[in-house]
């Protein structure tokens, strides 16, 4: 008879010490950040009657909070555009058959992989701190935050982009210039669209709550009406961030099924 | 004069010598020689991985010959700068097996390409930012090859076929005075395939271009060869006038 397939078996020693393991990092953890079950319960009370005063959501600064809102599109519009301009360069030096020398190739990967992995509410606050309080500081982290997005898709649309037609382009006499705008650009455009609309997106929210450290845009208004305790103020502002947030996305989709 | 008179007068447009190319333990190239005289057609036969295709490539570097050298067009290919190197491959047309159109762009755009070389800047990248005379010599291309009303459709709609007819009439927007081919016709149809050689040769003759092609069809290697160059192992094998040869000869080469 050919071998059965084995039944659940219990650990072997190094397994099973491995799972005590894990076990005692999530209890730890959770004492760590000072998880009771009882203020979850007993903070209930306090979520009811905030989100009782929460309705009716009041529009009372129905203005100023329309104007934060569109600041915070144009953030994230702007922060898009730029650093969707600013990764396909930065793309090409990091991608590895394009990119003119090995040191260029690492220094543009490490360049990325730093933009990317600092999240964007640091960089807001060292903008901050750089050109002052106000939307485009939050503009420069949102374009930084894109740059480490895009520059590590663009990089690998382009890896991936069929090389026969570049081989062709090669062969003729194409210089690199001509094979990156004219056989690996159209290759890998679908990619590209499909993640500078997904960064718009993401742009979205992320501007959102760059407001909280002073770097522009709707969040300053939520941060000010809950600590007045305007909960129906705050209700209104996340319902139109609620319906900015899908209006983009919305957008983007239409887009997407346009262009592609 | 006479065929053979004119053949001594005028050097070789190709001239092979002591070629050798490994890819990793794999000796793909071993001591290659070879003379391809201007107006001549050859034939590379071989089976695969006889290094067929990599000849062919390391005559436009685009693979880079470990030993050997090669003379194309009066140039010693090994020692030019990379500036003379793209100049001297846009004189040389290659069509290749899987025709290697850039997918996503029109079928114009794909035979401007042709030009890339002789235009300086974004000209000949897109067909819809270039000039009118360069857009009417590659719709000119294309009439030649038979595809004029497909100008506008994108290559990755084409059949196999037509495929290929795009991309010998971008070879043809170079203004070629020589053509590689890599087993042209393997990824089409009998039937297609039967009618891109008959153009593509047709219009080989026409520009009394010297061509190199390399195929596994031996009928094809008698019928439009002038010579067949037999490649085994990566060494010269056979090497003979077509008229020479006959097709029991030639199978008995790949026992």
């Amino acid at each position: 008879m050919s071998d059965l397939p084995r039944r659940l078996e219990l650990p072997s020693p190094l397994g099973f010490a491995l799972l005590v393991a894990a076990a005692a990092l999530v209890i730890t953890s959770l004492q760590g950040i000072g998880f009771s079950a009882s203020g979850f319960f007993s903070g209930l009370p306090h979520m009811g009657r905030m989100l009782g005063e929460m309705f009716p959501p009041s529009l009372e600064r129905a203005a100023p909070m329309g104007k934060a809102l569109l600041e915070t599109f144009q953030m994230a519009l702007v922060g898009t555009v730029a650093g969707v301009a600013l990764s396909l360069p930065l793309a090409v030096l990091a991608t590895r058959h394009l990119s003119p020398h090995a040191t260029v190739y690492h220094a543009a990967r490490a360049l990325i992989a730093l933009f990317r992995t600092v999240p964007d509410l640091v960089w807001a606050l060292f903008f901050v701190v750089a050109v002052g309080l106000g939307p485009f500081a939050g503009t420069l982290a949102t374009t930084v935050d894109i740059i480490g997005f895009c520059g590590r898709f663009f990089a690998e649309a382009m890896e991936e982009a069929e090389r026969g037609p570049q081989e062709a382009l090669h062969a003729l006499g194409a210089g690199r210039a001509a094979v990156i705008a004219a056989a690996v650009i159209p290759a890998a455009m679908p990619s590209l669209i499909n993640t500078s609309l997904f960064s718009l997106e993401k742009a979205t929210r992320s501007s959102v709550v760059l407001g909280l450290v002073g770097a522009g845009g709707i969040g300053i208004e939520l941060q000010v009406s809950m600590d007045l305790f305007r909960y129906a103020e705050a209700s209104a502002i996340i319902i139109a961030i609620f319906i900015l947030v899908v209006a983009v996305e919305q957008c983007s989709a239409w887009l997407r099924r346009r262009l592609i | 004069m006479s065929a053979i008179e004119l053949a001594v007068a005028t050097p070789p447009d190709l001239e092979v010598g002591g070629l050798s190319k490994r890819f990793g333990r794999v000796e793909v190239l071993r001591d290659v020689s070879l003379a391809v005289g201007k107006g001549e057609a050859v034939a590379l036969i071989g089976a695969n991985g006889a290094g067929k295709s990599t000849l062919l490539r390391s005559c436009l570097r685009l693979v880079e010959p470990d030993a050997g050298r090669v003379s194309l067009l009066s140039n010693d290919v090994c020692s030019l700068g990379a500036g003379a190197l793209r100049r001297l491959r846009a004189r040389v047309g290659f069509v290749f097996q899987r025709h290697n159109l850039v997918p996503r762009l029109p079928v114009l755009s794909n035979v401007l390409h042709g030009a890339v070389a002789r235009c300086a800047g974004p000209r000949a990248w897109f067909h819809e930012i270039a000039p009118r005379a360069l857009r009417e010599e590659a719709m000119s291309c294309l009439e030649r090859v038979g595809l004029a009303d497909l100008a506008a459709r994108r290559a990755d709609q084409l059949s196999g076929g037509q495929s290929q007819r795009v991309a010998i009439a971008r070879a043809l927007m170079q203004r070629p005075e020589l053509m590689f081919a890599d087993e042209p016709v393997a990824s089409l149809d009998p039937a297609a395939g039967e009618e891109v050689m008959a153009c593509f040769l047709d219009l080989i003759r026409r520009e009394r271009l010297t061509l190199v092609f390399t195929t596994h069809d031996l009928r094809h290697a008698l019928d439009y060869g002038d010579r067949v160059v037999g490649l085994r192992g990566g060494r010269v094998t056979i090497d003979a006038p077509s008229a020479a040869l006959d097709l029991p000869g030639l199978r008995s080469f790949y026992e």
